[in-house]
């Protein structure tokens, strides 16, 4: 479904992505974590296309971008860091605009547009400029977008943050469900997203992918340490040694 | 889909009530210019010239207010990173947001109209010279508005924007880039002058002399200020 491999990305002198390989299939759930500016957004915005990488490629169903963008990222949903959303449009208007982005007809809208409706709780504010809304359901709307067209890889930057601890649960169990059929992959800095997703985890730190592994092993791995102690033993190794 | 965006930045600039001031300023100004200083009522304007002759001028200030929003405003809010992530081209993104733009404008041409027939009702209408005007007027828009998009491009800052679309369309509007181009050549033919002079391919329009040389002139900048606009926009891109 989506593999990545040896990907590269030069900003200048600066590497942001070193070498970055692997692959996801249909029923998971990626959780990219890494502190702040270990890469997490570069390789999204690398995987979406936003980004052209310096070296390596990125492969969806076997296509690259260059091999036939339309198709690529048709097979995506992206809604990136901060929900970036047009203001001055109503929430109906946004997900009418984003159907004719994807080209879908009347009844494939009306049909995804319930469902995305139902699931994210968006209909009392289907008529409110976007402007208007609370992060919670701006995110949700974000979210909705990034849906509305069933795409195969749904990619989620930072989509908690901010949120308050019921609408994360909301948001969790959305994520657990799509990813029985669909592969979700989020970015966060936060620990406790991938130990609730029970997802798969890839860690990222300075650009380099440094481990990959499930949210259950690195509860193993850390045994009677905390997960945050792990995740800072492996994103400051030499930190680690001093504390220890 | 790529009208999808068209529509969205067209009715972008009707949510708040910045197109109607737009509106209203340009038919302010232009029918102050024609009137007062084109002295509409005394000349012989059987191709209103008076009232088309101040119109590149006009447009090169209106039309940076309403292209500042069209890259900028995308870079400022973050959302050119939903739509360079869309499944359409760069090139189709940056046509639709010009071409929504020249829509604007040419609502604005659309105001001239009633001076048009109330003309024609007092004068003997050179009706192929006012094709021509109007033609020569839609590709001076057409060309502003590349120019003003390419600026918008540069900037994530709306004001930045459109100080830098009026720069640029006084300086197109307001010298002769041929003359000064060539000014240090040798055996250059002399009329290479005004090939590049926005001025005099826009006063073959205004008299009627319609010809390729002009139209060619017209089109052809507009797409190298689209090129730049989308260098700048899909750097960052593979397409």
């Amino acid at each position: 479904m989506l593999e990545v491999k040896n990907l590269v990305k030069k900003f200048g002198d600066f590497t942001a992505l070193d070498n970055i390989n692997f692959s996801a299939e249909v029923g998971e759930i990626i959780t990219l974590l890494g502190p702040n500016g270990a890469g997490k957004s570069t390789l999204i915005r690398c995987i979406c296309g936003y980004l052209k990488q310096s070296n390596g490629n990125v492969y969806i169903n076997q296509n690259t971008l260059e091999d036939n963008f339309e198709k690529y990222l048709s097979e995506i949903g992206y809604m990136p860091e901060n929900t970036p959303l047009y203001g001055e449009m109503k929430v109906y208007e946004y997900l009418q605009f984003i159907a004719g982005i994807y080209k879908m007809n009347k009844d494939e809208f009306s049909k995804n547009f319930q469902l995305v409706v139902e699931k994210l709780e968006i209909s009392s504010v289907l008529k409110q400029k976007i402007s208007t809304l609370s992060k919670g359901y701006r995110r949700r709307v974000g979210i909705a977008a990034a849906i509305l067209h069933r795409p195969a890889i749904l990619i989620l930057d930072e989509p908690t943050e901010g949120l308050d601890p019921n609408q994360k649960i909301t948001l969790r169990n959305f994520l657990i469900e799509y990813s029985k059929t669909h592969l979700v992959f989020i970015s966060t800095h936060l620990l406790e997203e991938a130990e609730s997703l029970s997802s798969r985890v890839l860690i990222l730190n300075h650009g380099k992918l440094i481990k990959d592994t499930t949210a259950k092993e690195m509860k193993k791995e850390a045994r009677d340490k905390s997960l945050s102690e792990l995740f800072y033993k492996l994103t400051n190794p030499d930190g680690a040694k001093n504390v220890e | 889909m790529w009208s999808s965006i068209y529509k969205r930045d067209l009715m972008n600039f009707f949510y708040g009530s910045s197109a109607y001031f737009v509106f209203a300023v340009y038919v302010l100004i232009s029918m102050i210019l024609a009137f007062f200083w084109g002295t509409y009522f005394f000349s012989a304007n059987q191709s209103m010239y008076s009232y088309f002759s101040y119109q590149p001028q006009i447009f090169a200030i209106l039309i940076p207010v309403i292209t500042m929003r069209s890259w900028a405003e995308e870079r400022k809010n973050g959302t050119i990173e939903n739509l360079l992530t869309f499944p359409v081209s760069g090139i189709k993104i940056v046509i639709a947001k010009f071409l929504a733009v020249c829509s604007i404008s040419f609502i604005m041409l659309i105001f001239s109209i009633p001076l048009l027939i109330t003309t024609s009702f007092y004068l003997d209408m050179d009706w192929g010279n006012i094709i021509s005007v109007y033609l020569g007027t839609m590709f001076a828009i057409m060309f502003l508005t590349s120019v003003g998009c390419f600026a918008s491009s540069l900037t994530s800052l709306p004001i930045v924007a459109y100080l830098l679309g009026l720069f640029f369309g006084l300086l197109i509007i307001g010298f002769n880039w041929g003359s000064i181009i060539i000014s240090g050549m040798d055996d250059i033919p002399f009329y290479l002058n005004g090939v590049l002079d926005f001025s005099s391919n826009y006063r073959d329009f205004l008299t009627g002399q319609l010809n390729i040389a002009s139209i060619f002139y017209f089109i052809s900048a507009t797409i190298i200020f689209l090129f730049f606009n989308w260098l700048v926009i899909c750097d960052r891109r593979i397409r």
